[in-house]
């Protein structure tokens, strides 16, 4: 081989290597093909009683006594909605909000509408740098890996979350110790997604639901943009549990 | 002018889709789905944002007392009212509305949800909007 046959060769790998989007074969795995735009939301089967939140029926069968008292306790104008702040795991696959995927080679990442959440999923066998002990997110700290036709995302280092659980119908909240297991696949042209969310602290039993979406050509409405004024306005519909505390000035 | 309009509801047995749209986001029991109210007013702020628009129409009673109202759009964000047909310049400053929809619970607060089934929003003339 000449040397600018070479060159080529390796300009092939390294083109190859870095390229953005993956669609062919990783080692040995067949890689499915998630990359697109999803949309329009539906639980499967239809009918579930945590899908896509749990009711507040169906709480008493999933909820730890403490994560009920919690619940009762906890007032409405302390969630953090009301300052605009992001919609949690897994409260945010029940919104029908569109969601974007992007398979990339060392890490797939999830861009979503609702609240402009960008979320990365490190693909294993990168050695990407682990988070502290003390380090703990919003939305976790994420790793995944292809198993067959799906990709398998954990995701676990959850800051404490007030409404981490469920947080509409009911006020239950998440510990550090939640941990989400996501298993995408194809269905067709839909995109499906196996739920498992485990938190010993405040659930009995893992909450388990299949979510489905469709594909979509339409481009993500973003920014989001939250507005705090707009998002204060509904707390005027919920009186708060405590009025003997003084008011809240949510204006700084 | 504000008319309240009751009736036996039953779009929470014929619909039952759009009432656990309702109570997504916590609006379940915020608003008095038993009842119907209507009012007519002009539009004193539209702002098309997130996570929900907001549309403020100020009102005349028969004593010629003004007052404020709050419409909601139910869970939907902007993006999602955009596929509905609303959009930033859906409503102009002084437009009058006709507006039917369930009140607010909450005591003292003047509020009507627009987002389930005898919801409805209208220009002086009759047409609906969008």
């Amino acid at each position: 081989m000449d040397r600018a046959s070479l060159r080529s060769a390796w300009m092939v790998l390294l083109v190859g290597g870095l390229s953005p989007a993956i669609h062919a074969q990783q080692g040995e795995t067949e890689i499915p093909e998630l990359t697109g735009l999803f949309q329009g939301r539906r639980c499967v089967p239809a009918a579930s009683e945590v899908c896509p939140e749990m009711s507040r029926d169906s709480a008493a069968g999933f909820l730890t006594a403490r994560a009920r008292a919690f619940a009762d306790a906890f007032d409405e104008l302390a969630a953090p909605k009301y300052d605009c702040g992001p919609a949690t795991l897994p409260g945010l696959f029940g919104d029908p909000y569109a969601f974007e995927i992007e398979q990339l080679v060392d890490r797939v990442v999830f861009t979503y509408e609702k609240d402009d959440i960008i979320r990365t999923v490190w693909l294993q066998e990168h050695e990407h740098p682990q988070p502290s002990i003390g380090a703990f997110f919003v939305h976790g700290y994420s790793v995944g890996r292809y198993e067959g036709d799906r990709l398998v995302v954990e995701t676990a280092k959850f800051a404490f979350d007030p409404t981490g659980i469920a947080g509409d119908y009911i006020s239950a909240p998440s510990s550090t110790q939640k941990h989400l297991t996501e298993r995408y696949w194809r269905e067709g042209k839909n995109l499906r997604m196996e739920l498992t969310v485990e938190d010993p602290i405040f659930l009995l039993r893992p909450v388990e639901y299949v979510m489905e979406w469709q594909r979509s050509e339409q481009p993500l409405t973003l920014p989001w943009g939250c507005n705090p004024e707009a998002a204060r306005r509904n707390l005027q519909l919920v009186p708060t549990k405590y009025p003997e505390d003084p008011p809240v000035n949510r204006g700084r | 002018m504000v008319k309240w309009v009751w009736f036996v509801v039953a779009c929470c047995v014929v619909f039952p889709s759009a009432q656990i749209a309702v109570a997504h986001h916590g609006a379940a029991g915020l608003f008095d789905t038993s009842q119907t109210v209507e009012l007519t007013g002009s539009v004193k702020i539209w702002s098309f944002v997130n996570p929900h628009p907001v549309l403020v129409v100020e009102v005349m009673d028969e004593d010629g007392q003004e007052s404020e109202w709050d419409i909601y759009f139910g869970p939907p964000g902007a993006s999602i009212l955009r596929n509905r047909g609303y959009g930033p310049d859906t409503f102009q400053f002084g437009d009058v509305l006709t507006i039917q929809g369930h009140p607010a619970r909450a005591a003292g607060v003047r509020g009507i949800d627009v987002f389930g089934d005898v919801g409805r929003v209208m220009k002086s003339d009759g047409t609906r909007i969008p």
